[in-house]
């Protein structure tokens, strides 16, 4: 019997299409869209209320003042970074559980492209999270007005921040794929990636504290998963810490995903 | 031709030993059938074999390519069902083959279709896997490992969860794929009945190792009919056998007892024959040699210790 020809063909590319389609087929992608547009929708609503209640003379002075912060909030206001560790939870863990990933493997794809292909795809689906929540954010800011005239600078501004928070997230995806890879299975991804993300704000605001009370300010910027707030609050941060902000979550990028790379590539598949 | 081939193969999990020193070779055309009570090791062997697993010690060899790389691509022509069936529950069948299709690189709407159609499922059928039965799974599964025309099949209990329908459909498909399309198959079941319908030789594996590798032909012999007889006296009763009876196929077994697969004679006159020599008989049997209890006695008995 002739085999069909499998093996001249792209194996990255087509563990990458399989995710891609996999992803595709998975309902919480959608739900979480829906989740986010709605948040977005309830920060924009909140914020007219709020204006309304207020006298008069204050309302578009208020509406203008918060257009800005939906604007460069609209990643946090969405909450890609807990919507994506659940879909990160599922897809991967789901993987192990339902035996799609000993399938793959048994079959010879290269376990460094199944890790890689899986982060890509959340990578896509980050940008694609993201430029959805900025065109929502954008048009409900252009609803209710800017603080001040929109300037290239602002724009720069704005953009600086999608780039920042692209890699604060991806940063984090990163780390929670890792959770994903050592925990093996959708339950325990979810539950440990979730305790970790509400964990290490805990943790971090604690330590901060202590630092502060010592005298070492601004150390919050050196802490995992911090760096997200940082870029959407400071719309006019310095160049060093834009620096910082850049290479800090591609340091912990680094190392979670040699962490959960290694240890995919070490242990047996059940 | 071998096709795969293990050389001294073990696995340990800390001072547990699952695999020990198995050497284990599958050629080219052959319908394998892997038997062995649970925890023998199959599973364990199916895993290394398929790079689930790492070895603690020994190798593997895929059409004869034995380097990480070399068996990567050797495993790229192997379909396989392992344990349970690979699907993903919110997604159809024909959406599940697709998915695995893309991953192995060999996409095919057509080829995809007729497969389901192969296995019995409708690719048009919007159904979930969630909603699936126990034997659709099992015949998508199957699905899947026949995507891209492997060479080489294996399917660990594949017949898990079917009906007897089902059941003869994978024993048809399965005697096909390799009569038609010389497809090489390795099977692992403790269907030990079904299993000697389909395969060519057999391996029984036993607390890790591999302990008797035989033909189609061996497990036939083996299970032939027989005459047992359990007598008071052997020394005597072994003369008569050999004097009187003038039988040269018989075995002696534990607690006294003869099987004499020379079935010339009837019974009464084996009777007879044993009386005349004062050799008391304490029971006579004629028994049909069946494959389970040979797999049985093969495996250690049923708890490791009987013996035909």
């Amino acid at each position: 019997m002739k085999t069909n020809d499998l093996n001249s063909s792209n194996s990255f590319a087509n563990t990458l299409k399989a995710d891609f389609y996999k992803l595709g087929k998975m309902k919480s992608v959608y739900i979480a869209a829906a989740i986010m547009f709605g948040l977005i929708l309830i920060t924009f609503v909140s914020v007219v209320a709020l204006a309304h209640l207020s006298d008069a003379d204050s309302q578009s002075d208020i509406l203008s003042l918060f257009g800005s912060s939906i604007l460069f909030g609209f990643v946090k206001s969405a909450n890609i970074e807990l919507l994506v560790t659940i879909i990160i939870g599922i897809f991967v863990g789901k993987e192990f559980s339902n035996g799609t990933v000993r399938l793959s493997v048994a079959r010879g794809a290269d376990r460094l492209q199944i890790y890689f292909s899986k982060l890509i795809s959340i990578i896509v689906l980050i940008f694609g999270y993201m430029v959805g929540s900025l065109l929502v954010c954008g048009i409900l800011t252009a609803i209710i007005g800017y603080s001040e005239p929109f300037t290239s600078l602002i724009f720069a501004r704005l953009m600086r921040t999608f780039g920042l928070s692209f890699v604060a997230l991806i940063a984090s995806a990163s780390i929670y794929m890792m959770i994903a890879f050592l925990t093996r299975s959708s339950g325990a991804a979810l539950g440990a990636s979730i305790g970790i993300y509400i964990l290490i704000e805990i943790v971090v605001s604690i330590i901060v504290l202590i630092l502060e009370s010592k005298g070492l300010n601004d150390t919050v910027i050196y802490f995992p998963l911090q760096q997200l707030s940082l870029c959407v609050s400071d719309q006019e941060m310095e160049v060093a810490t834009a620096m910082k902000l850049l290479f800090m979550p591609i340091g912990y990028m680094a190392v979670s995903t040699l962490v959960g790379l290694l240890t995919f590539l070490k242990r047996d598949i059940k | 031709m071998n096709i795969i081939e293990t050389s001294h193969l073990s696995k340990r999990y800390g001072s547990k030993v699952v695999l020990d020193d198995v050497n284990f070779c599958l050629k080219e055309g052959e319908i394998y059938g892997l038997v062995g009570r649970n925890g023998a090791g199959k599973t364990t062997l199916i895993r290394e074999i398929l790079g689930l697993a790492a070895p603690t010690s020994g190798t593997i060899s895929i059409n004869g390519a034995m380097s990480q790389d070399a068996l990567a691509y050797e495993r790229k022509k192997i379909g396989s069902l392992i344990d349970f069936p690979a699907l993903i529950s919110h997604m159809s069948a024909y959406e599940n083959m697709k998915a695995a299709a893309l991953q192995f690189g060999c996409y095919d709407d057509q080829e995809i279709r007729e497969i389901l159609h192969k296995v019995g499922l409708n690719a048009d059928d919007p159904l979930k896997v969630k909603n699936f039965s126990l034997g659709m799974k099992q015949r998508l599964a199957i699905g899947i490992t026949l995507l891209g025309n492997p060479s080489v099949l294996i399917l660990d209990e594949p017949v898990n969860g079917l009906d007897p329908t089902g059941i003869f459909e994978v024993r048809e498909l399965v005697q096909r794929l390799n009569r038609e399309d010389r497809v090489t198959i390795l099977i692992s079941s403790h269907l030990l009945g079904e299993l000697s319908r389909v395969a060519t030789c057999y391996g029984v594996m036993e607390g890790g190792k591999l302990v008797k590798e035989m033909r189609g032909s061996d497990l036939e012999e083996l299970c032939r009919p027989y005459i047992k007889v359990v007598i008071e006296d052997m020394k005597v009763g072994l003369r008569v056998v050999v004097d009187n009876y003038h039988a040269h196929d018989f075995e002696i077994m534990p607690y006294n007892t003869l099987a004499i697969y020379d079935l010339s004679r009837p019974i009464p006159d084996v009777v007879k024959m044993f009386a005349d020599a004062n050799v008391k008989i304490n029971s006579i049997t004629e028994c049909q040699g069946d494959l389970e209890s040979t797999f049985i006695s093969l495996m250690g008995g049923l708890h490791g210790n009987e013996n035909k």
